[in-house]
């Protein structure tokens, strides 16, 4: 404390200096202003009985004459005016009322997911079993003598605009505007993209069918001898029959042609 | 903690509380600005002390306590509007001037001369325990009160206040030496 250096500063025994600066003499700017000794003994904490070598306390006198200033009479005005005004902010509620009101808002939030069925893990209350909310409706049945395989639809000749998929006709009649439609079986699981689960696992990420014969070829295909010497034959529609079968019989000398 | 009848007077808007707050804080509170970390030589002491006094004034229905420990929660509010201030003044942007005025008007700074003497001083101190030793060493605030001012408990303003003496100590023992020498 400040105090008990004013104490000090009076009655400072003989090894104490007040490290104190003097305005009026500048050129004692980093001299001290000594405390004149004293006659009687140090402090009971000296060590000069020990060490034979008294060592220089210095005390430093940081205090500052401190102006008393005035307010003006405008401040004194705002000041009145704005305590007047001044309302105890209400930010300070006991911990007991905002934990209350955190556990209300978990619960209901909670609650609100449990009902919609948003909860992850937890079905809703007013979703019943499955199969019982939808109508159950089974896989289409293709009608007999109505073709079942997509690929035997012929397409219409024509070309679509862009972005638009190519009408097909399918067991339940024709779909002209869906791209992708979607078959429902009526079974819901809950997941999001249900599949089918038979018990093999794998662990690979792709299986796929090993049937032991490797080639050592990164991508084998199938070479029956016919080379035409072209490094890229090309299909052209109209053209194609007359391409080929000059480049076969230059190359080849086989003179049938054929289709790659 | 209850108000004794100069705050409870100042809470109701009377003028004479808020003139005898003012007359025994308002001296030690540019003093301790003055001497802080920090200040920006383009924001005066005294303005960062005004505007403290209006935002005393706004919260003064926040602070319990008596007149004596009003010196503390007021400079804490000193302090964040300081730090506000300095936020400010980094933002803003200054060009140096390449002439400097021939004349220099003295501020009413100049009316202390001991504050440079002690701004010198604590230069070689870290800005917390600069805080702590002019909160504490020059304008005389309480541990408690450095302690609500500064944001610190009391133990660490005691801490810091003890290493930045016994710094401050070693730099005046080596001034003395060297004054003895020559």
């Amino acid at each position: 404390m400040w105090g008990e250096q004013v104490l000090a500063r009076g009655t400072a025994p003989s090894h104490w200096e007040i490290f104190r600066h003097d305005p009026k003499n500048e050129a004692d700017r980093v001299g001290p202003a000594v405390v004149p000794p004293r006659t009687t003994a140090g402090p009971p904490y000296s060590r000069e009985g020990q060490t034979g070598v008294r060592r220089k306390i210095v005390l430093l006198d940081l205090k500052v004459e401190v102006p008393e200033l005035e307010p003006s009479s405008v401040l004194l005005e705002q000041l009145s005016q704005l305590s007047q005004l001044s309302v105890a902010s209400t930010g300070t509620g006991s911990r007991g009322k905002r934990a209350v009101v955190a556990a209300a808002s978990v619960t209901v939030i909670a609650g609100a997911s449990w009902l919609t069925g948003t909860m992850p893990g937890v079905a809703s209350p007013f979703s019943r079993g499955p199969g019982h909310g939808h109508a159950q409706h089974g896989p289409a049945e293709h009608a007999p003598g109505t073709p079942s395989d997509e690929s035997a639809v012929p397409y219409l000749s024509g070309t679509l605009p862009p972005g638009q998929a190519k009408p097909h006709r399918h067991g339940k009649g024709n779909h002209t505007g869906q791209t992708k439609p979607h078959h429902d079986n009526g079974n819901h699981t809950g997941q999001t993209k249900p599949h089918l689960n038979n018990g093999n696992h794998t662990g690979q990420t792709k299986p796929h069918l090993n049937n032991g014969n490797h080639t050592g070829q990164t991508k084998p295909h199938l070479n029956n001898g016919n080379h035409t010497g072209q490094t890229k034959p090309h299909h052209t529609g109209a053209q194609s029959g007359q391409s080929t079968g000059q480049s076969t019989g230059q190359g080849g000398g086989q003179g049938s042609g054929h289709r790659t | 903690m209850t108000d004794d009848a100069v705050v409870a007077a100042a809470k109701r808007g009377d003028q004479d509380a808020w003139r005898a707050l003012y007359r025994e804080h308002a001296g030690r509170l540019v003093v301790w600005l003055e001497t802080r970390s920090g200040s920006d030589s383009a924001v005066a002491a005294e303005d960062v002390a005004a505007q403290t006094w209006l935002t005393a004034a706004e919260k003064v229905a926040d602070y319990e306590g008596s007149a004596a420990e009003f010196g503390g929660w007021l400079f804490g509010i000193a302090r964040r509007v300081a730090a506000n201030t300095r936020r400010r003044s980094g933002r803003r942007r200054t060009d140096p001037v390449a002439d400097t005025p021939s004349t220099v008007v003295a501020g009413p700074d100049a009316t202390i001369p001991e504050q440079d003497w002690v701004r010198d001083l604590l230069a070689g101190l870290s800005p917390r325990e600069r805080d702590v030793v002019a909160c504490v060493d020059v304008v005389g605030l309480s541990a408690a009160e450095a302690a609500r001012a500064l944001g610190m408990t009391q133990v660490a303003v005691r801490v810091a206040r003890h290493r930045a003496l016994r710094r401050l100590r070693s730099d005046a023992r080596t001034a003395l030496l060297a004054t003895s020498l020559a």
